[in-house]
């Protein structure tokens, strides 16, 4: 995969929009994303492609966010692996107003900033943390609300909103660094903008991780 | 070094005297406002006003912070440039990049060149709508205000307008796309599109804005006939196609103003619903009675003391049944409502705007004659379950229930945070972060709703 940073978009280029008369559904024609998306790619990525990808991803938040727009639903599997790169996502069109997570809570919550479950509106700091808690989803098998899969729907929910992530401990030091400050309770406490989490992660993948290697550590360069 | 300070409309209290501008959230002792006022006096005419002032308030705030909950804001001249110091609750833009306030040390120095205009206000709250010509120019004195514009000296007569003159974009200018449509149509292959009309194309703007709550689609024949249409589609199932390419990106829009650094305000036909609460020493406002914060957990000092007034937060989610999840920031409706309903409960609403709010709809997938018909509303700290009359019925299962309770026809309840609440087959369940208080006022009175609604055994 090329690097993320071809070009100077990091959103995913949208060609049209489709609506099926009678139908309520929207169809969207992107850029072609052949590498699937981060939650699934279509091959193996190593830790150095994984933080890109979700540094291109915070990239793209800022932009929307210096634009007065709030994604609310980063995650890994709205950010997608094209020929140019990592990008991210539109907002989910097709979502009903104020719906905050989709039917498979397992996997969606463990994104989503508990102050949307608090019934708060999607933000800079909310998309911050989902930028953390997508970061750690991609580089650890560890959830950061460990049991949230197997629960029910009101029982995540609870968890997530009542509870604290915990974050992998075999993740580098920089890693959970960056992610600790994502998810903190306070969004005050958290990175002031998307592109410092970005920048960050960029710093890390140049310096402190080889594109050549798998697993959580890297090696150094 | 001030040109203009233009006062946000609302809670709080700015000042100005000079160059020094000064802003206080509405929570702020006498002893502070004191302060800010003779120091704004008495510098008013210093050329480092500002490094004055900020340096003084460094060291005060260095031997212990009197009102750590306060947000307040200074901004005056310095060596080079404007300076200043946030506090507590407080955020800045200078457009360019944020300050907002950490935990420790509870405050922020602030040193800009505003490009155009440097934004204060409650850290949280929406970036104020820069207006040049607003009436609200403070030239000195002290008012009402929830923030701040400043415009330093050598802006322009209107900044903002001059500076897409002077990069040659305007707002609604197209050509701030820089996609390469032939690569995209070596990429394209089953849909044939011409470009959209600009009516069109604005919906898309909108849509893309985030204005995704009523998206409205053009319905017009011509400026439908306008629109591209598959090659392969049949006459009776063409899709609308709206080409995206010849607009600009979200990130590229212009005009929109900046996202502030934490969280929205939680306005209610633009403004804040106000309610009483207490506040942790972040500033959070949470429930009376509760003594850890909902938002950060820390404890919250003064729960002993009389609640103060804030914008209310939003009041938790509700689950449904088949695991969405929908944030409670204003009134959902469920099942089908007449127009002629609709009136009327707008006609209530103007009774109580602070409890009835634009209403979303809670879709189920299923028939919605089948899903009865209520309300959840906003009251105060509560959630309230309204019945709004059908056969099906609405049916409550409070947290300690032994069975489901038919709500009366057009009766009300209030919702214990974890109840559930069904319509038809579909089940909602409540959940609020905000509890701790709810339980103790439960305890002293019959428990929510109770009193409104029947016993009923629920219908198999």
């Amino acid at each position: 995969m090329s690097s993320p940073y071809d070009g100077s978009k990091f959103s995913l280029t949208l060609y049209e929009l489709l609506v099926e008369d009678g139908s309520e559904d929207l169809q969207l024609v992107s850029e072609p994303a052949t590498g699937g998306t981060l939650a699934r790619p279509e091959g193996p990525l190593d830790d150095r492609s994984k933080t890109l990808a979700v540094a291109a991803a915070a990239r793209a938040a800022h932009e929307s966010h210096e634009a007065g727009i709030a994604h609310g639903s980063i995650s890994p599997g709205t950010t997608f692996l094209t020929n140019a790169g990592a990008r991210l996502g539109p907002p989910d069109l097709m979502s009903p107003p104020g719906r905050v997570a989709g039917s498979a809570p397992g996997s969606l919550l463990s994104c989503v900033d508990p102050g949307l479950l608090r019934g708060e509106s999607p933000s800079r700091a909310s998309d911050v943390w989902s930028l953390g808690a997508s970061l750690h989803l991609s580089l650890s098998r560890a959830s950061l609300y460990p049991g949230l899969d197997g629960d029910e729907p009101v029982t995540a929910v609870q968890r997530v909103l009542y509870g604290r992530p915990r974050l992998d401990p075999t993740l580098p030091a920089q890693i959970l660094d960056v992610i600790r400050s994502c998810v903190a309770a306070d969004p005050s406490n958290r990175p002031g903008s998307a592109l410092v989490v970005a920048e960050k992660l960029e710093s890390y993948a140049s310096s402190g991780l080889s594109s050549s290697t798998g697993g959580h550590g890297g090696t150094e360069q | 070094m001030i040109n203009r300070l233009e006062v946000t409309a609302g809670p709080g209290t700015v000042i100005r005297y000079g160059n020094v501008a000064a802003w206080t959230t509405p929570d702020a002792s006498a002893a502070l406002h004191a302060f800010l006022i003779e120091s704004a006096r008495n510098l008013a005419d210093s050329p480092e006003a500002g490094q004055v002032l900020v340096d003084h308030l460094v060291s005060v705030l260095g031997a212990g912070d009197p009102e750590p909950q306060v947000g307040f804001a200074v901004v005056g001249p310095g060596r080079s440039g404007l300076v200043g110091l946030l506090h507590g609750p407080a955020q800045a833009w200078d457009g360019d990049s944020w300050t907002v306030v950490s935990t420790q040390p509870g405050w922020a120095r602030l040193a800009c060149d505003p490009s155009p205009a440097l934004f204060v206000n409650r850290a949280g709250d929406a970036t104020p709508e820069a207006a040049h010509s607003s009436v609200l120019d403070l030239e000195a004195g002290v008012v009402p205000g929830a923030g701040f514009v400043l415009w330093p000296s050598g802006t322009a007569e209107d900044p903002l307008q001059t500076a897409d003159q002077a990069d040659g974009n305007t707002p609604e200018d197209p050509t701030l796309a820089d996609t390469d449509p032939t690569r995209e149509e070596q990429e394209r292959t089953h849909v044939d599109v011409v470009p959209a009309s600009e009516e069109v194309t604005q919906v898309m703007a909108s849509v893309l804005a985030g204005d995704l709550e009523d998206p409205e689609v053009p319905d017009d024949p011509e400026v439908l006939a306008e629109l591209t249409r598959s090659q392969d589609a049949t006459p009776d199932a063409q899709p609308w196609v709206f080409d995206l390419r010849s607009r600009p990106s979200p990130a590229q829009r212009r005009g929109g103003s900046p996202l502030p650094a934490i969280g929205s305000a939680f306005l209610v036909d633009g403004k804040q619903v106000l309610v009483e609460g207490v506040r942790c020493h972040r500033g959070h406002l949470n429930r009376p009675g509760m003594i850890f914060c909902a938002v950060c957990s820390s404890p919250i000092r003064d729960a002993e003391e009389p609640p103060t007034l804030g914008p209310r937060p939003a009041l938790g989610c509700l689950v449904t049944s088949d695991g969405s999840v929908y944030r409670l920031d204003c009134a959902y409706r469920v099942g089908p409502w007449p127009q002629g309903d609709a009136e009327a409960l707008a006609d209530t609403e103007a009774d109580t705007p602070a409890a009835r709010l634009t209403h979303r709809t809670l879709r189920f997938g299923g028939d919605p004659a089948l899903e009865g018909r209520a309300e959840i509303i906003l009251e105060g700290w509560d959630a309230v379950a309204e019945d709004g009359g059908s056969e099906v019925g609405t049916y409550l299962y409070p947290p300690g229930a032994s069975k489901w309770q038919r709500m009366v026809n057009g009766s009300r309840a209030v919702l214990a945070p974890g109840s559930h609440i069904s319509f038809g087959r579909n089940v909602v369940t409540y959940i609020n972060p905000w509890v701790a208080a709810l339980s103790t006022e439960a305890n002293e009175s019959e428990g929510p709703g109770n009193s409104t609604i029947s016993l009923e055994r629920r219908p198999r």
